[in-house]
């Protein structure tokens, strides 16, 4: 008797429950991927800038910006979207639903953005860089069209695996109200004993990951050419 | 060594009489209930940390009775009932009798709350942006416990107020089972605990009375509350073999005493609420 599939509302729940759980979680992972990839690259570029080996090398700011980002990475994103409420109710007015998740998503995802491009910079071949400086390239010359140029590959796989990362992240939103499939899985599968409901959802999340990673491999080949 | 022999042969004789008079009072209480039985002095009680102080005020009266108790904290609900399940406490006081219920079907367990039961904790809707459920506006937000049983239990106060109308013939009720909604709720469902801390950004939520007496804020301001909170009793939780016992007894008994009860008014300051 591990798994019931009697008496399952899976049929009668898929239109009503499931598919608005599956738009309000496109949209949770949607708006966070994208906020925490612009807050996230411009961290990125502020840490290679200014890092020990960098274009302009500045400790101070250097260290604070690693420091914040080892911060924010050790918060469980449960307890972040708890812990961060009072912020979010400034920035979004509430700190409940689907508006009220999108911005702890964002803040733990931008660090963890960061550190991909960040790394993905630091591996670009030093003798390009050089070379391009004694063709008397300016520094973001040298940022956009050789670090950033030569890193694009490496970005875009390090991008495809937070997303599908943070999806899985999109499932604690329930917590406070924002629904979402893992919410669904959770409330009206495990809770009321309906498993077939429970692996239904979880079918359609490894059908996303499987989604997600397809795009981010066709983007990789085409940028990699 | 004939000495030995006869020292090994007593011994023998001595274990099987005892293996037997061991058997012996199963096999008549079965038969005759009322036959007195093996005195059971010690017992344990798994408690979680809401129950704690009341499992420490029945100590002193079970003494009194001639019994031992000694209490084990733990800090998550299901782990009591699998700890009585198990064997490895007597007896548990912490959950309601539909959770109890829940978890024994889901795990074949066979926990029974002996009757008559202790009390319940009620639960409430409550606002702090208004000051009866009148004032609630059409469309109001309101925040909902998204577990099976405290959903089903928090829209039956909408429905017992006449605020909703319910679908006929459903077990436990989702947001899904609303038939009409005159005044078109919007329900937010969250954790549990998430309901309480809710409140500042919603119209309303419904929330337990322990909850929100957790948070520092009044249980008794509700806008509106259950009206059959002796559906969901708190009681003593022991197995199905132990149900008959004399100390399951005394031990209902004595949460259910009159000294028990003074504490608990004092010590909670009027949460649970005593079933007659």
């Amino acid at each position: 008797m591990f798994i019931n599939f009697s008496d399952t509302r899976l049929f009668e729940y898929l239109p009503k429950v499931i598919l608005p759980a599956l738009f309000a979680t496109l949209r949770m992972l949607f708006f966070s991927m994208i906020l925490g990839l612009v807050i996230g690259s411009i961290v990125a570029v502020v840490l290679v800038i200014t890092s020990p080996y960098g274009l302009k090398p500045n400790k101070r700011i250097y260290r604070a910006l690693d420091f914040i980002i080892n911060m924010i990475r050790s918060f469980p994103v449960i307890i972040l979207i708890v812990a961060i409420s009072p912020i979010t109710r400034i920035l979004v007015g509430t700190s409940v639903g689907e508006k009220a998740a999108i911005v702890p998503l964002t803040i733990a995802a931008f660090p963890v953005i960061a550190r991909y491009i960040e790394a993905s910079l630091l591996e670009v071949n030093k003798n390009l860089i050089l070379a391009a400086k004694s063709f008397g390239a300016s520094d973001s010359q040298i940022m956009i069209k050789v670090m950033f140029a030569e890193a694009l590959p490496s970005i875009v796989a390090g991008l495809t695996t937070t997303t599908i990362l943070f999806l899985a992240s999109t499932t604690l939103a329930g917590a406070v109200g924002a629904g979402g499939l893992g919410a669904v899985a959770l409330t009206y599968g495990y809770q009321r004993f309906d498993d077939l409901m429970m692996y239904a959802i979880v079918v359609i999340l490894f059908i996303m990951v499987l989604i997600i990673q397809g795009i981010g491999e066709l983007v990789y080949r085409k940028i990699k050419k | 060594m004939k000495k030995i022999l006869s020292l090994l042969c007593i011994m023998v004789l001595v274990f099987s009489l005892s293996a037997c008079s061991n058997q012996q009072p199963e096999e008549q209480s079965t038969n005759e209930v009322q036959e007195v039985k093996s005195e059971k002095v010690d017992i344990k009680i798994a408690c979680a940390e809401t129950t704690q102080a009341l499992v420490e005020a029945v100590v002193p009266i079970m003494e009194a009775k001639g019994y031992n108790v000694t209490y084990q904290l733990f800090d998550n609900n299901v782990n009591t009932m699998v700890a009585t399940n198990d064997g490895s406490v007597d007896s548990l006081f912490v959950v309601h009798k539909p959770f109890m219920e829940n978890f024994n079907s889901a795990n074949n367990a066979d926990l029974v709350m002996i009757e008559p039961h202790v009390f319940s904790v009620g639960m409430g809707v409550y606002s702090e942006k208004y000051k009866s459920i009148d004032e609630l506006p059409e469309g109001a937000s309101i925040s909902i416990m998204n577990d099976a049983m405290n959903m089903d239990r928090a829209l039956r106060i909408f429905s017992d107020a006449g605020l909703l109308k319910l679908k006929d013939g459903v077990d436990k009720y989702t947001i899904l089972d609303i038939e009409s909604n005159p005044k078109n709720y919007k329900f937010v469902e969250m954790d549990q605990t998430q309901t309480v801390r809710s409140l500042q950004d919603m119209d309303a939520a419904v929330a337990f009375f322990s909850h929100m007496k957790n948070a520092d804020k009044d249980f008794k301001s509700y806008l509106i509350r259950d009206q059959h909170p002796e559906n969901y009793p708190q009681g003593v939780v022991v197995k199905q073999e132990n149900a008959n016992e004399q100390w399951t007894k005394d031990l209902v008994e004595a949460f259910r005493s009159d000294e028990v009860k003074a504490f608990a008014d004092e010590h909670y300051g009027g949460l649970y609420e005593y079933i007659q």
